[in-house]
């Protein structure tokens, strides 16, 4: 029975690591950066998150509305003031941009902040739990990530394949320059997927935050998560990234069994495992 | 009469590369006119100045009184300007019908319903109906050009601009490719298409200009220029008969 309760608290996590993964994925498959200033967004967000909770002195659930804006104000300003400045014909580019973004991010958490570790509350309910069978407890606010990570991604697929704005997503995606000449302000619609993207990580941020401590470093560990598990899952594929992040979960449970230090270690050995294996992920999206 | 379209003394350079130094062209509306000139004549970054997707380094583009050359290519489109790639560039994830309703959407300004219409009549003119749901990387060489006209005719165009796209295929194909065209493109349709496949381009335009040495050399009807001397040296080669 421990076995089954380690696997479940690892899949429910690997919903937590999906929901770091889906705005990198997002911005790479839209716009073909490679945002190594990922991870670093999300701790931005966890810490507006703390300022905002503070401030107006209120729970995470109720100021969540207004931390959600102002994500998706910041995503906007993010593709407006600086991506849209970056030449992408040379992929380096907006790579070295976004980790100098990085640095810059990380520098001045670290004067705004301090480097202590911080946390966000939700009270009781973080402790909550649910008997799902006999001597098997499942955490409610785990279940609530899960839960919010399976219902991003349907959505995220529902507006990408169901919507006019995701065909035109798909368009620019696929070809940018035929898209713009086919009427498509592909301006617009990247400012807009940033918008998105940062509405993703600020949902991500939030549950991180809940769930364990932070500080002005914790980005990179977030954005190499965020990597395994799109690759695990193969490019392109959302489902495939939920099914990557809940891979990782598992290994960094199992992991943790056997030592407390082999947690992480277990995650990067399990993914170095799968890429050795299956190098395109599971899901890929085209077999060509 | 003003014309549709009215290039005045245009020049683009690439860093230090002058590709033309003075284009200068008026086409009135309905007018077909073929471009011929050797490889590197600039004719294809002609088209990528008209559509936006390049600036002008000196030179002003006039369409139907606005000023081109500082439009974006969503802007250029939306006002009626369609232009087909030499290298027929489709959106490969997509269908073939999906490839067709981004343009009848973004560009023409159709809802999802209209242009569902306007896409399904179109690809049974171009002969792609029984394509309509495949993935156009799947598409063969001459099916991708057919795609590639019915992209930009299906916003019903003033201005269509097209770019070599006959190059590539066989005799029999550029005659369907031919009465394709004569389908999608109404008389009230101005097109300028650039062409190597001489024999083709004098079944369906009016007049014909030819681009070399940085400038337009000549342009008129195509009886006159085919036969100018400086045309048969640069383009035929001297001794050729045409």
């Amino acid at each position: 029975m421990e076995l089954v309760n380690t696997i479940s608290q690892g899949v429910l996590l690997g919903g937590l690591f999906a929901l770091y993964a889906l705005g990198l994925s997002l911005v790479f498959g839209v716009m073909r950066i490679v945002n190594i200033a990922h991870g670093d967004l999300i701790v931005v967000l966890a810490y507006i998150g703390l300022t905002v909770t503070e401030f107006l002195g209120v729970s995470v659930i109720v100021a969540a509305p207004l931390i959600l804006v102002v994500a998706g104000g910041l995503g906007w300003v993010l593709q407006r003031g600086l991506f849209e400045f970056v030449p992408r014909h040379d992929p380096l580019i907006p790579l070295l941009v976004a980790f100098g973004l990085s640095i810059i991010l990380q520098n001045l958490l670290l004067m705004g902040y301090g480097a202590d570790p911080q946390k966000l509350s939700l009270g009781r309910l973080e402790q909550a739990s649910v008997e799902i069978l006999p001597n098997l407890h499942i955490g409610v606010f785990s279940l609530i990530i899960f839960g919010l990570a399976v219902a991003m991604i349907g959505g995220l697929q529902l507006m990408i394949y169901r919507t006019g704005f995701g065909r035109a997503l798909r368009a620019v995606s696929d070809n940018e320059a035929n898209a713009a000449m086919l009427g498509l302000d592909t301006r617009a619609i990247f400012r807009k997927a940033f918008v998105i993207v940062m509405l993703t990580v600020a949902v991500a941020a939030l549950l991180m935050a809940i769930r364990g401590n932070f500080d002005p470093a914790s980005g990179s560990t977030r954005l190499l998560t965020a990597f395994e598990a799109i690759v695990i899952g193969g490019l392109g594929s959302m489902w495939g990234t939920l099914a990557g992040g809940v891979i990782i979960g598992i290994a960094q449970m199992v992991g943790a069994q056997i030592d407390a230090s082999w947690q992480v270690l277990a995650g990067h050995l399990v993914f170095l495992v799968l890429l050795f294996l299956r190098p395109s992920g599971l899901f890929p999206k085209n077999d060509g | 009469m003003q014309p549709l379209l009215e290039l005045r003394e245009v020049s683009k350079s690439f860093g230090g590369i002058e590709v033309f130094t003075d284009i200068s062209l008026e086409l009135a509306a309905g007018t077909r006119l073929g471009v011929l000139g050797p490889n590197g004549a600039g004719k294809s970054t002609m088209f990528n100045l008209i559509s936006g997707l390049h600036r002008p380094s000196g030179g002003k583009m006039i369409y139907q009184g606005q000023d081109l050359t500082t439009m974006k290519p969503w802007t250029v489109c939306r006002a009626g300007i369609g232009r087909t790639f030499q290298i027929p560039q489709p959106f490969v994830d997509m269908t073939v019908l999906d490839n067709i309703i981004v343009g009848c959407t973004a560009g023409a300004g159709l809802n999802l319903h209209e242009a569902r219409d306007r896409a399904t009549e179109i690809l049974d003119l171009t002969g792609l109906g029984d394509h309509a749901g495949k993935l156009a990387r799947d598409l063969g060489l001459l099916d991708l050009k057919r795609l590639e006209l019915a992209k930009a005719a299906a916003m019903k165009p003033k201005l269509l601009l097209l770019d070599e796209i006959a190059g590539g295929l066989t005799e029999a194909e550029c005659g369907t490719l031919l009465d394709i065209l004569n389908h999608v493109t109404g008389r009230d349709t101005a097109v300028i298409w650039i062409e190597h496949v001489v024999h083709a381009l004098t079944q369906f335009v009016d007049e014909i200009a030819v681009l070399a040495d940085k400038r337009i050399i000549t342009r008129g009807e195509i009886d006159t220029v085919l036969a100018n001397d400086e045309v048969r040296q640069l383009y035929f080669g001297a001794e050729e008969e045409v």
